[in-house]
């Protein structure tokens, strides 16, 4: 084979390749790109076909219509949004920290027992519990119906999360924490000094999931809540339709307010998430 | 062992602690006083609703509006809480907690089962009461189908809710587009309707249909099809009666305006666009789509509403829509309630909310508002069309299981639009799901 | 002397079992926060929701009622063993739709990307985009473009000669579909998933591929070069060294995408609850959807009772694949 015909097929290959991710890439866009121009559009543009791929007239105003819908308050249902998906991070962090590094690196009795229950409550589908953690929000166990406190405390212990986290602390080499000891230092010292900085990029996992997943969540925030002063920003989607119709254009724009400032912040720190993810896979 | 003994414990606990009281906990009559208390102090009530948009925004000023001038120190609360099916599903777990609301916006069948776990209170004590209840002469004047669908079989005929918010199952037409095809009226038989229907029907130069003659086959224009075919809903022993030939005739009307592809098969509220653009002749729907068929609009259309034509019964139409029932909590809560919904279908309101939301007026003297005289002789023509079907309405029945029931209609209709079953095997399905949920629920 | 050594290991043990005993007290406050939380608001809900499957329970507590509800899930001539199985059969249809084939494509694209591309980090970005969107917000877009009357999709598809097609709403199987377009009946057995399921599977492949790109492009990464070169030396083409090399050394990961995949599908709930909501004809109703629907919409003809038990049923299915997962799989993966 010649030189060039190396280079040539090379060539054809890289092209070859670059086509199919970039197909696959608009694919992967395309629902954005597609949320955001119907939301521009008017009532009748949304739902005509064939499909237009911008808005004749740019309806920028139905961005403030969506925003001042009534019975939502977007400033507000996003305050509480940051607030409980920030608090439920923080909270899970430390919770399945120290969890998972006993898990790990301490010896204790009823560990494997207590291991193999929390692993358990992976399997519980969430619909079978609704029910009785409800009952537990009221009145007469908790008292925490219709508060912040609900939408936070259930949720500030992750069992999958403390499960990641183990398997990142079984893997730092016994020796560090032998030499630690002889140093002096405790569990804690050697925790926050030593094993913390090795796990970061779990760490980053463990924040992301969780953070999404909070910010993310609707039914139990609109079983639990019920005063839009305390509801999350999920829950403000609900007034865009009703038994006699749907204003699509409007709905497209609150998804739009729901879905992009998650873009935004991914954007910025998409190198960050995508590297914590990507090193929790490889130990499995 | 342990864990085992444990597990038990915590069950046992669990049961205890859950269940707020046997069934059958509200047989016991209230005492007359329970209605008949003078409001001393202020009170404030919630009432958990499923308004949404404008309306919502046209509903709170309503209440906001009782709350200053009843005089009585009353603040009603309202809350929006989604759709009906999000409503039921928080006020399950709000039975199971014990955190109720005060009022609550229902359908009917929800209502029978709150009644069942024993958490609402018997309205005919606040509409009989001397004190705060309804005169005679009120009560007359409220529609009697509005009356009748809050009375549950199951729980004596007592009446456990009121009528809120009222729609109706009817029959909207393009009448530019009648009059093009060369009709001069509408139909008045299910025949004539077919007929015309067919009729619309155009196809474009690569073979799609590009004009439609009927949308909106859905479980309320089902029912009232089989009564206006001469067939009932309920059979007197609490099985269905909608099995017969009646229901078959529906389905097979169904049927052919599928295979004939006369039929719009709409995936939302996008038939209100097939309309809005003049290339839909018929759509059965509810009276409340009223301003979003005036939004998809892209010329000026006359239109209008009528009822349903009939082929052997009377002419009859459903009447849906949201009740609110009252839940037990403090004489003085329960009577901030009533006080409200006295007034709120009282006829200068009910007028009012009719214009502003599009739902009926409950009452006959409303027709005598001169603002919604004025308002249905002018922009809003279909809402006297409409309300003039209203004395001939009937309501789905007021039973535990209702749900379940609508629910096989829907999967028979759906059978036949996918043409995955004859109406005859779909039907009869349906039947034996729906009496089994009736009988299960008994 | 004998004492003392013996006085000697007495201190030395006395001393190991104060050691023991304060680890014992530190581990346990380090569990402690962990504990309290997934006792209250998973172990204890969960062992209320079983004593709830042992009771008739429609809007409120009616009786205990022993094994009966789930006899008549499991017992075939019971009254809801015909529901319960049809959802079985379509959980397993949805998750045999989505995990082998997100994982097919993100393995394909990992692959592509980790040959070095220009424009590497941008693809992987807008890759794992749809992943941190919310479930719920992100279905109501796709229920638009999936629209069978005016949907983006049907119009994208008339350019290849594909007539429109009823996404969300057609209940009919796609092999049947298929076979039917070319002329051939299938008996209804081989009819396969509905158009709808295979609808809700394509917004999961799209929803979660990035995620799995992303990590068996990590998994690539770790691939020491030297095996390659070794490989190359020793003449292997490309296709032998991808099977040889790659995808051993890559079966960590591709085993811990399974698995997570595998349990993610088989509790799937949003993103069906918001583009079919079980329907039409319940071919979208996955056992979740189902035990949803039952305590939530059937609530009074013993919704609660059945529903609960219904998810213990699917509990034990759910453990079972795992730990068949675990033995025949798990087997197989290459810890280097």
């Amino acid at each position: 084979m010649s030189r060039g015909a190396v280079m040539g097929s090379l060539r054809a290959s890289s092209v070859l390749k670059h086509a199919f991710l970039l197909l696959g890439a608009i694919v992967m866009a395309f629902p954005f790109y597609w949320m955001v121009t119907t939301s521009f559009k008017s009532f009748v543009e949304a739902q005509s076909y064939p499909p237009t791929f911008l808005p004749s007239v740019w309806h920028f105003e139905n961005w403030i219509e969506a925003w001042n819908f009534p019975n939502t308050r977007w400033a507000r249902s996003f305050a509480n949004t940051i607030f409980v998906a920030t608090t439920v991070t923080l909270g899970t962090i430390v919770s399945a920290v120290l969890a998972a590094y006993a898990f790990a690196r301490m010896s204790f009795r009823g560990r494997t027992a207590l291991f193999s229950l929390f692993l358990l409550t992976i399997f519980i589908p969430n619909e079978a519990t609704l029910i009785p953690n409800f009952v537990l929000m009221s009145r007469r166990y908790l008292g925490w119906y219709d508060t912040y406190t609900a939408q936070i405390v259930p949720f500030l212990a992750s069992v999958f999360s403390i499960f990641l986290l183990r398997q990142f602390f079984l893997g730092i080499p016994k020796e560090l924490q032998e030499a630690a000891r002889l140093d002096g230092a405790g569990h804690l010292r050697f925790l926050w000094s030593v094993a913390l900085p090795l796990v970061r990029p779990a760490l980053v996992t463990v924040a992301l999931i969780n953070f999404l997943a909070s910010w993310n969540s609707f039914l139990w925030p609109l079983l639990v809540t019920s005063s839009p002063d305390i509801r999350p920003i999920q829950v403000a989607l609900l007034p865009f339709s009703n038994e006699a119709g749907t204003q699509y254009h409007l709905l497209m724009a609150g998804a739009s307010f729901v879905i992009l400032p998650t873009v935004a912040v991914y954007l910025v720190a998409q190198r960050y998430f995508i590297e914590g993810v990507a090193r929790s896979g490889i130990r499995g | 062992m342990r864990q085992l003994f444990a597990l038990s414990f915590a069950a046992a606990l669990v049961i205890a602690a859950c269940g707020p009281g046997g069934p059958g906990d509200q047989g016991a009559p209230a005492k007359d006083t329970e209605a008949d208390i003078t409001l001393s102090a202020p009170v404030q009530a919630v009432i958990w609703h499923n308004q949404t948009g404008a309306s919502a925004k046209n509903f709170e000023d309503m209440v906001a509006a009782f709350n200053s001038s009843n005089g009585k120190g009353i603040t009603i609360k309202p809350e929006v809480q989604g759709n009906y099916t999000q409503i039921y599903q928080k006020m399950l777990g709000a039975i199971q907690a014990g955190a109720m609301p005060d009022g609550v916006v229902a359908v009917e069948n929800q209502v029978a089962d709150y009644a069942k776990a024993g958490v609402i209170v018997n309205i005919d004590q606040y509409i009989e009461s001397k004190k705060n209840g309804l005169s005679k002469e009120s009560l007359a004047d409220i529609y009697k189908p509005y009356i009748d669908s809050n009375r549950y079989p199951q729980y004596e005929n007592k009446i456990l809710s009121f009528p809120f918010i009222k729609s109706l199952e009817v029959n909207m037409v393009n009448d530019d587009l009648l009059k093009e095809l060369g009709f001069t009226a509408h139909p008045k038989t299910w025949d004539d309707f077919e007929k015309m229907a067919r009729a619309a029907k155009r196809v474009g130069p690569d073979g799609k249909v590009t004009r439609w003659g009927w949308a909106g086959m859905g479980t309320e224009a089902f029912l009232a099809q089989v009564l206006t075919r001469g067939g009932k809903i309920l059979n007197a022993d609490g099985t269905v009666g909608w099995g017969g030939k009646e229901g078959l005739e529906a389905l097979k009307l169904y049927q052919r305006c599928i295979e004939e592809a006369f039929c719009y098969v709409p995936t939302g509220f996008d038939w209100q666009d097939r309309f809005g653009e003049g290339n839909l002749l018929f759509a059965t729907g509810t009276s409340t789509g009223r301003p979003f068929i005036r939004a998809a609009f892209k010329r000026p259309i006359s239109w209008s509403i009528f009822g349903m034509p009939t082929a052997g019964g009377p002419a009859q139409t459903i009447q849906f829509g949201g009740v609110i029932a009252i839940t037990k909590s403090t004489p003085e809560r329960q009577l901030a309630v009533w006080e409200f919904l006295k007034w709120f279908t009282d006829t200068a309101q009910t007028a009012k909310w009719s214009i502003i939301s599009g739902y009926m007026p409950t009452r006959a003297s409303a027709l005598q508002d001169s603002a919604l005289k004025t308002h249905w002789a002018g922009p809003d023509v279909q809402g006297k069309q409409a309300f003039d079907l209203v004395p001939t309405s009937a309501a789905g029945p007021s039973i535990r299981g209702w749900q379940e029931v609508r629910d096989a209609i829907f999967e028979a209709l759906q059978k036949v639009q996918t043409k995955k079953a004859t109406p005859e095997d779909a039907l009869s399905v349906a039947v034996t799901k729906a009496n089994n949920v009736l009988k299960e629920n008994r | 002397m004998a004492a003392g050594v013996l006085a000697g290991d007495d201190a030395r043990s006395a001393q190991r079992r104060r050691r023991i005993l304060v680890e014992h007290i530190e581990a346990y406050l380090f569990v402690f926060p962990a504990v309290l939380l997934v006792g209250v608001f998973d172990v204890l809900p969960s062992l209320a929701a079983f004593a709830m499957s042992l009771t008739r329970w429609g809007v409120i507590y009616e009786r205990f009622v022993g094994l009966d509800n789930y006899r008549a899930i499991l017992d075939p001539a019971g009254t809801r063993f015909a529901e319960f199985a049809n959802a079985l059969g379509v959980t397993v249809w949805y998750v045999l739709l989505t995990v082998p084939v997100e994982m097919g494509i993100a393995l394909a694209v990992a692959f592509v990307l980790y040959q070095g591309t220009v424009g590497r980090g941008m693809y992987r970005a807008v890759y794992f985009m749809p992943y941190i969107t919310s479930v719920v917000a992100a279905a109501l877009v796709f229920e638009w473009i999936f629209n069978a009357n005016f949907g983006f999709l049907n119009w994208a598809l008339a350019f290849v000669g594909v007539g429109a097609q009823d996404w969300l709403r057609e209940p009919s199987g796609v092999f049947q579909m298929l076979a039917s377009a070319m002329g051939i009946q299938l008996p209804a057995a081989l009819a396969g998933p509905s158009l709808a399921l295979v609808a809700v599977s394509i917004f999961t492949v799209w929803h979660f591929i990035g995620f799995q790109t992303v990590i068996f492009l990590a998994g690539l990464t770790n691939i020491s070069r030297e095996y390659y070169e070794a490989a190359r030396i020793d003449g292997a083409g490309g296709w032998q060294i991808f099977r040889r090399i790659t995808l051993p050394l890559l079966s960590p990961s591709i085993f811990f995408v399974f698995i997570i995949a595998t349990i993610g599908a088989m509790r799937a709930f949003s993103q069906i609850f918001v583009l079919t909501n079980g329907g039409p004809l319940d071919t979208t109703r996955t056992v979740s959807m189902l035990i949803f629907r039952t305590f939530f919409e059937r609530t009074s003809s013993n919704g609660i009772g059945l529903g609960a038990a219904m998810s213990f049923i699917l509990v034990l299915i759910v453990v079972a694949i795992t730990a068949l997962q675990f033995r025949i799989a798990g087997r197989k993966v290459f810890y280097g």
